[in-house]
């Protein structure tokens, strides 16, 4: 989704560079220098130079006075703050998860769609993680991802043309027939199991979350090595995973659950 | 703004334009972003698309306009995982959410502003008022007012001669004078309580987080005046102080 649509002549370079150097910072790495900066980037070192001392009276980046070395700043901080709050949805599927999390010992994530990508809004580490392709903010192919695949299955057929066709290298293992009958499975089962398609020896289990209107706007997924998710029940998973999908559709207004539920006690 | 399209300029603009967004605007579009900046509409869609091609900020497809990108959240939990006092402070501030029942915060004082580093919501469907990287004036908030406390008086002097004291509701303190003798009252007592003086009907109370024997960051929550209500002061504020002081003694042990 990067390079389409928008044509990069248009691109304002120094804008380009500013955010390419900010997205340099890795937790491995917390500190470069300028000339570290114009190596990574192969940009001139004089206009790195004056990137940096922008980018650092805005809070965007900090020296620190011992090594005089730069670290993210805390405008940052600010942003990041905003997109939580803005994510309605990352507020009120917390406190969901985290018990979910306790109570199977995996690790559960909340996605979003965004084109032909998943990107991880959440991601709740159980106590013996295993190492996995995902961290907060990261994206991944919707179509490889369980959390992906059940949040496609629910949009509309145009959006799934749409996803497939951009997909192209990520699906070349399969048909455009064979994705359509995982979609309408997982649809009308109303959850996705997917096993080792980004990493070997992990399942990744997912449900849809529904905002007030009934569309699925996110998903959820609990994600581990295939020999602990062996050992707990699927269905005894599935279950609580589609659970955990509801409260979290409830707290964002959607009722239809709740109604169902009540029209069962009734009967 | 100058006609003069140089290239600092741009990254400027760019970051003035990540800037328009607040905790009340989630989205804007090209016009109104054009207008803002007071540049032309052409220049501002050349920002979006270069920040979209980073992913700091994302379109809406139904609404064709901006909002902040998820990328930045990944930014964001980098800053805060280089934050000692945030590694150090979150276990204890969500223990102190758990005992209280009240969503709580790390704050530092910041160009003058109080500025929420991490936030730890209680399960009361409460009130957005805060969020990380927010930004409040200090003189009517409990998480201002307490690192205030432990200021020198020129300092203080200096704020209300650069910022004065705006009212933001009938409680807000707004004479320096008296701003001053509860600064001193709140250092004798080592903890600020602010009832209603930057919302109604919301109060917080804060105590002081000390870093190499300075008051650098405070601790404090914030809830509704049903809950946080004057028979509880006593019993609140003591398990606020004994949180803040909790993060001041594993700093210093570090």
């Amino acid at each position: 989704m990067q390079k389409d649509g928008a044509n990069e002549k248009y691109f304002l370079g120094s804008v380009k560079n500013a955010i390419r150097i900010l997205k340099l910072y890795s937790r491995p790495k917390q500190e470069y220098g300028i000339t570290e900066i114009a190596h990574q980037l192969d940009i001139h070192k004089t206009t790195v130079h004056r990137l940096v001392t922008k980018l650092c009276s805005k809070g965007f980046l900090e020296q620190n006075p011992h090594t005089k070395r730069y670290h993210l700043g805390l405008s940052i901080l600010g942003l990041s703050g905003l997109v939580t709050t803005h994510y309605e949805i990352y507020r009120v599927s917390l406190h969901v998860l985290k018990p979910l999390v306790d109570e199977l010992g995996e690790t559960a994530h909340l996605a979003i769609l965004e084109d032909q990508h998943i990107v991880y809004l959440h991601k709740i580490e159980c106590r013996h993680p295993v190492s996995l392709m995902s961290s907060i903010g990261q994206r991944n192919p919707a179509l490889k991802t369980g959390v992906g695949k059940v949040i496609l299955a629910y949009q509309p057929e145009e959006y799934i043309q749409h996803v497939i066709a951009k997909s192209g290298p990520y699906h070349c293992e399969k048909t455009e027939a064979q994705i359509r009958a995982e979609l309408d499975q997982i649809k009308k089962q109303g959850y996705s199991i997917v096993k080792e398609e980004i990493s070997k020896g992990i399942v990744s289990i997912g449900a849809p979350v529904k905002d007030y209107t009934g569309k699925v706007i996110a998903g959820i997924s609990v994600v581990g090595p295939l020999d602990r998710i062996k050992k707990m029940k699927t269905g005894f998973l599935v279950d609580k995973i589609i659970k955990a999908a509801a409260e979290i559709s409830e707290n964002l207004g959607f009722y239809e659950t709740k109604q169902k539920a009540a029209s069962l006690e009734r009967n | 703004m100058a006609k003069t399209k140089n290239k600092s300029n741009s990254l400027d603009n760019a970051l003035k334009l990540l800037d328009l967004f607040s905790m009340d605007v989630s989205e804007l579009g090209v016009t109104e972003i054009a207008n803002k900046l007071g540049i032309a509409k052409s220049t501002a869609h050349r920002l979006l698309i270069t920040l979209e091609s980073e992913g700091f900020v994302m379109k809406n497809r139904e609404t064709s306009r901006y909002h902040l990108g998820v990328p930045l959240l990944a930014l964001g939990n980098l800053v805060s995982s280089r934050l000692k006092i945030l590694e150090v402070g979150r276990p204890i501030i969500r223990q102190l959410v758990e005992k209280t029942g009240e969503s709580a915060h790390i704050a530092i004082l910041k160009n003058g502003e109080v500025f929420y580093l991490c936030k730890e919501d209680c399960k009361h469907p409460v009130e957005m008022l805060t969020h990380i990287g927010r930004k409040n004036p200090p003189h009517c908030t409990s998480a201002g007012k307490v690192i205030f406390a432990y200021k020198p008086k020129d300092f203080i002097e200096n704020y209300i001669k650069e910022h004065g004291l705006h009212p933001y509701t009938p409680y807000t303190i707004t004479h320096p004078e008296e701003f001053l003798r509860v600064l001193k009252q709140i250092k004798q007592q080592g903890y600020a309580i602010s009832k209603e003086e930057l919302h109604e009907g919301i109060t917080s109370i804060a105590a002081p987080i000390t870093v190499n024997q300075q008051v650098a960051a405070s601790v404090s929550i914030v809830g509704s005046i049903k809950r946080i209500h004057p028979t509880n002061y006593h019993s609140l504020t003591k398990s606020v102080i004994q949180a803040a002081d909790q993060i001041s003694h594993k700093l210093k042990t570090l």
